[in-house]
């Protein structure tokens, strides 16, 4: 290694005194950029029209799920076994049959790493791309996607379902915060809240109503302009209700929302929780052009007894329903569905929580927080299925290969949607952010 | 050719030795070019876990730290005394070894010469160096255009006695936005119009230059508005000094909305707007501001206001003690007690939470270390959180401070019956013992251990620098949409206050008032500042910060839900039942009802911010389009529309009213040609539908939403 080093930097030497000089400074930067990423030329990929995000909120076990270590010491390898999968090699845990015989469609990061083990700093970086700073929120890919993209849907462009994600529009206008669609995914007659016609009143109305609106605001609007270089992130465009009217005079758009003219029994193939049903409305959604929905689920935060909380779901459960069980009906269901009618190719699939769980089994029967190696899936839109890149050490403590950080999985969505991931956003104070900083594309999982 | 290598390596050692007389200085040299060049910042080595396996103290914070992680870790292997520029600390910044954060200095530069001509001269830390205080100059600066350069001139006291310019070794942080850029490094030139911000870092010091640049160069007639009242004299200066004029004085029915909104959080009756109208006497606008300070909803009003800002909330089966809080509260706006007896009042109360309500101030947070937090931001304007892992990297607050002042409240028992005598340690992280209780900032005091009686005696003494414009800052910002500090709770040695003279005088004037609100808002809202309008006629747009008019404020959701209702249903105004039908009065947010929950977007964050509310997310448009919020009032039997309905009262003068009593002014002639242009063709039954219409548009204007 002393060698390699010497010898580089001899090359360097020579080259200073040298007509080549130049050439070979430009060859020590390049040696380098991929890791700075200042040289690397980042375009476009755009091969999804859109993301569905499961946001494992509370941080998934990557030991019990995507990174199982059946070789390791008894009180690292946990409660379940590893299965074989529909792809000659690759592994996953016994709690994913289902997922197991899709193995072909998705990849599994097993090398992701970040340096935060707090929930909320966590969340943050995960769901922006960002490490959180003080001084600033930045909003999060889906906030960013809603930002930037013009879609021809009047429904929202980003949806949160169901319940709402920890980061929002962050410095964006709140306008791109996630449409929250709360209520009772799992209920057969589920509407969205403040969503129907008030008694009496029609589409005739509201046009009044609008017409009305835009007379006084133009008012309002020739004096509301005290922010000056805010103009365009900031305009008030949304004050006109636009958007608000357009959904109310859509009977597409609103019948997006209705899971009740989904057959029971598609209904009940993606599970009759409220993950499975989350998931069943994300499909509607985004084959109605809504470019970005997660879908939140809860509960991973298991720092206790996992059996009971990764397995079962309750004391008895045969076959369990716990989280893991109910993530592999849920997802297989949206995987096939999307499959089946081509639309995952267009479609990317993003499965991840804000960190793994450590590898050591506390006293409790759980795994507490990891954040230093941990698995994220992906699935189509442009990802290379059928593939495992990176890996994790032997005991799934440190990334082995291909270490992947937050901001490159960031940089990675992005490029798939379409999104250059160094066009610069501008805060409300002015100041210019590049969309994701840090990040680079991870080339296997995208074929490169 | 390896000798070759070597060889060099040893010339350049000898060309340094020769050049540079003394040794360099680990503390004052090398530590410093790291900051500069971004070793240590938060993103790099300097971020708490360290990056790529090497930890450095943020921004050399800690420097003996520093030595040891360069010098001794990893067995030494970071530094090579024989051959220095095979040093890992030298080989990976300048590109020779893999580096995660690429190239950041050439071989030449003089981080590279000084740090290979330290090692090579054995990388010792004799004497530890540290700064006692770092001189820049100019640290407040006026200039016309972007040609005229401002030198600036950096000099460091150590505590050894030495002095220097540390110019090339200091960090010079320009804001992002690119309206600041450095020439010939130490000339900056100021790109944009405004008033920006430089930070000069050296060693632990960091100091703020405030730069402003003219936005014209015409001359400012002087104004006879600026000498009547304390604001109104620094705010014109300083918008002369800009060359930015000072609007004119907004109309007297939109002053008195202004006014009654801000003081009562409701619109002026039309009584109200007709009385004031109707009066020409001088001292109108004084008359109006002492009825409002004197009623009751004024005290109703402030209740809210300062519940909110002290987070005042109803916990689980906590209804009693909500309750003795909020009536302690209310109490104190009711008699004008002064903030600095409210605020010893909740720091040293003690006793049942349900009898005694200052007391659940201490149950607002679940330890010492959140509890110190909080009281740092509420009572001292200053966010101490970052100096609980490290020195704050942009301000005084060292982690000493930080423990010193969490170990103060370690023995509050947080339990309904709050006492201060309990026993309770905090532990510093880094020596893992119990932190030593301090009042920060204060190294040494007389009393070897402080208790919170002896913090709140220096907090709410005369002449502590941080009460008094901590809560006057916070008071502004209730009436001009900003603090002079922005954002009101981060007063930093960095982050300067827009008017400093103004902050000052004004946390003066509130002291000799005895601490007391209603003073302070009457000189206030008598101000022409307040005054001015917020109309902006030729479309000028113009920096918020220097109060040139006045900016539109969103309404708090719960001051727009009554306010919505007050238009509509004029009788049941005040109806006060004993939990009130306003939606001011329960001041518990997290319990509020489901309208108020869509509309208050923001809830989970701590610190709303206004432009949150202004503008409306979808759903909480949904909510005001398709919810019973406004819908159902519309058509209340007993609500103003149907009243007027079966009084057959012509359309024309409800619509005039109705503009009246939410906007206090008449429809515009192109508003009501918008109205005949709807109505004309349509029968009597389908006119007051479409009034319906008209007055839900009304309601959901920015007009009506916002204060201005």
């Amino acid at each position: 290694m002393f060698d390699v080093y010497l010898n580089r930097r001899h090359w360097v030497r020579i080259g200073t005194l040298s007509v080549f000089g130049a050439i070979t400074a430009d060859l020590r930067r390049s040696t380098f950029a991929g890791t700075g990423g200042s040289d690397e030329k980042r375009d476009v990929l755009a091969k999804a029209d859109s993301c569905i995000l499961i946001w494992l909120d509370g941080g998934p076990s990557h030991l019990d799920t995507f990174d199982l270590k059946p070789a390791a010491p008894q009180e690292l390898r946990g409660p379940f076994r590893p299965i074989k999968t529909n792809v000659p090699g690759i592994e996953i845990s016994e709690l994913m049959p289902n997922l197991a015989n899709q193995a072909n469609h998705f990849a599994i990061v097993r090398s992701v790493t970040s340096p935060l083990g707090e929930h909320g700093l966590a969340n943050h970086y995960l769901l922006t791309g960002h490490p959180p700073s003080p001084t600033l929120r930045y909003p999060s890919i889906g906030s960013v996607v809603s930002f930037l993209r013009d879609t021809s849907s009047v429904l929202p462009k980003y949806l949160s379902l169901p319940e709402s994600v920890s980061a929002g529009a962050g410095f964006l206008p709140s306008e791109h915060d996630p449409f929250v669609v709360a209520g009772d995914l799992t209920k057969p007659d589920f509407r969205i809240q403040d969503a129907t016609f008030y008694p009496g009143i029609d589409a005739e109305r509201l046009r009044n109503r609008r017409t009305f609106l835009e007379a006084l605001n133009r008012r309002a609007n020739s004096m509301y302009r005290e922010e000056p270089s805010s103009v365009e992130v900031h305009g008030l465009s949304n004050d006109h209700f636009d958007r608000a009217f357009e959904m109310m005079f859509n009977a597409g758009a609103r019948e997006a929302f209705q899971l009740g003219s989904e057959p029971e029994s598609k209904r009940a193939r993606y599970g009759s929780r409220k993950f499975g049903q989350s998931c069943l409305l994300a499909k509607r959604l985004i084959e109605r052009g809504v470019p970005f929905v997660t879908v939140v689920y809860s509960g991973w935060d298991t720092h206790d007894n996992l059996v009971f909380n990764l397995r079962d779901g309750f004391t008895g459960a045969m076959p369990g329903v716990g989280l893991i069980p109910t993530l592999d009906q849920g997802l297989s269901a949206l995987i096939d569905d999307l499959s089946s009618s081509g639309r995952l190719e267009t479609t990317l699939i993003v499965v991840m929580g804000e960190f793994g769980r450590t590898p050591k089994i506390n006293n409790g029967g759980g795994r507490d927080h990891w954040p230093r190696v941990f698995s994220v899936a992906m699935a189509g839109g442009g990802i290379v299925g059928g593939q495992v890149v990176g890996a994790s050490d032997r005991n799934g403590e440190s990334p082995l290969e291909l270490p992947v950080t937050p901001a490159d999985l960031a940089c990675t969505v992005f490029r798939l949607l379409g999104i250059d991931p160094v066009q610069e956003l501008r805060t409300r104070d002015g100041r210019p952010v590049a969309i994701n900083q840090h990040g680079k594309l991870i080339k296997p999982l995208v074929g490169a | 050719m390896f000798k070759l290598t070597w060889l060099m390596g040893y010339c350049l050692i000898g060309l340094l030795s020769a050049s540079n007389e003394g040794e360099p200085s680990l503390d004052s040299d090398i530590l410093p070019w790291m900051t500069k060049l971004g070793c240590n910042a938060g993103n790099c080595h300097g971020s708490a876990a360290g990056r790529g396996g090497f930890h450095l103290s943020l921004f050399a914070s800690d420097p003996a730290a520093d030595y040891e992680a360069i010098v001794h870790e990893l067995e030494g292997r970071r530094i090579d005394r024989i051959f220095p520029e095979r040093s890992l600390v030298l080989a990976k910044p300048t590109g020779y070894l893999d580096h995660g954060g690429g190239i950041i200095a050439e071989d030449d530069s003089p981080f590279s010469e000084l740090l290979a001509a330290w090692i090579g001269k054995g990388a010792k830390r004799t004497s530890p160096r540290a700064t006692l205080h770092l001189d820049v100059q100019p640290i407040d600066v006026l200039v016309s255009s972007s040609e005229e350069l401002v030198e600036l001139q950096i000099r460091a006291q150590y505590s050894d006695g030495h002095e220097e310019t540390v110019m090339s070794k200091s960090s010079i942080v320009l804001p992002d936005d690119g309206s600041v850029s450095l020439v010939d490094e130490n000339k900056l030139r100021v790109l944009r119009p405004g008033q920006h911000t430089v930070l000069v870092r050296f060693m632990d010091k960091v100091v703020a230059v405030t730069l402003s640049h003219k936005f014209a160069d015409a001359a400012i007639p002087d104004d006879p508005r600026a000498v009547e009242n304390t604001i109104d004299k620094h705010i014109v200066s300083r918008l002369r000094d800009l060359g930015l004029t000072f609007s004119p004085a907004a109309s007297d029915s939109r002053w008195l909305r202004r006014v009654t909104l801000d003081l009562t959080g409701r619109l002026p009756t039309l009584d109200e707007l007709n009385q004031f109208q109707s009066e020409s006497s001088s001292n109108r606008y004084e008359s109006v501001v002492d009825r409002l300070l004197s009623s009751e909803a004024f005290v109703d009003f402030w209740t809210f206001r300062l519940g909110r800002w002290l987070k005042i909330h109803e916990q689980p089966k906590g209804r009693a003690a909500f309750e003795a809080y909020r009536n302690w509260l209310r109490q104190c706006v009711a008699l004008d007690v002064g903030f600095d007896r409210m605020v010893r009042e909740l720091l040293l109360a003690e006793g049942d939470s349900h009898e005694n309500g200052a007391a659940n101030f201490h149950r607002l947070c679940e330890d010492a270390r959140k509890e110190a937090e909080v009281v740092a931001r509420l009572f001292m304007g200053t966010r101490m959180e970052c100096a609980n892992c490290h020195d704050h990297p942009l301000d005084r607050w060292k982690q000493d401070d930080y423990h010193g002042f969490a170990a103060l409240f370690a023995g509050v028992q947080r339990e309904r019956v709050v006492k201060l005598q309990g026993r309770g340690v905090v532990h510093h992280p880094k020596t893992g013992e119990s932190a030593t209780p301090r009042i920060p900032g204060i190294a040494a005091l007389a009393q070897t251990s402080p208790t919170i009686q002896h913090f709140a005696d220096w907090l709410t003494a005369s002449d502590n620098a941080f009460f008094a414009p901590a809560i006057v800052n916070m008071l502004w910002k209730q009436f001009f949409g900003r603090g002079l500090v922005d954002p009101y709770n981060d007063f930093r040695e960095t982050n300067p206050a827009s008017h400093p003279p103004l902050l000052q005088e004004l946390a003066k004037e509130m002291g000799r008032d005895g601490y007391r609100l209603r003073p302070w808002i009457k000189r206030v809202v008598l101000s022409n500042t307040y005054r001015t309008d917020s109309e902006d006629g030729d479309g000028e747009s113009i920096d918020p910060r220097f109060y040139a008019k006045t900016i539109y404020r969103p309404l708090e959701a719960e001051v727009y839900v009554d306010a919505i209702r007050d238009v509509l249903m004029p009788s049941t105004r005040d109806d006060n039942g004993p939990h009130g039908v306003r939606a001011i009065h329960p001041i518990d947010r997290a319990n509020a009802s489901s309208s108020l929950q869509v509309m208050n977007g923001c809830m989970r964050q701590d610190d709303c911010s206004a432009d949150e509310v202004a503008n409306l997310g979808l759903a909480a448009q949904l909510h005001l389009m398709n919810s019973d919020l406004i819908n159902a009032l519309l058509t209340d039997p007993n609500g103003q529309l149907q009243i007027w309905e079966r009084d057959q009262v012509p359309i024309h003068e409800r619509l005039e009213n109705i503009f009246l009593r939410a906007l206090t002014r008449n429809p515009t002639t192109h508003e009501w040609n918008a109205w005949n242009d709807e109505s004309k063709s349509r029968n009597p039954d389908e006119q007051t539908k479409l009034l319906e219409d008209l007055v839900w548009s009304l309601l959901v204007s920015k007009e009506f939403r916002c204060n201005h």
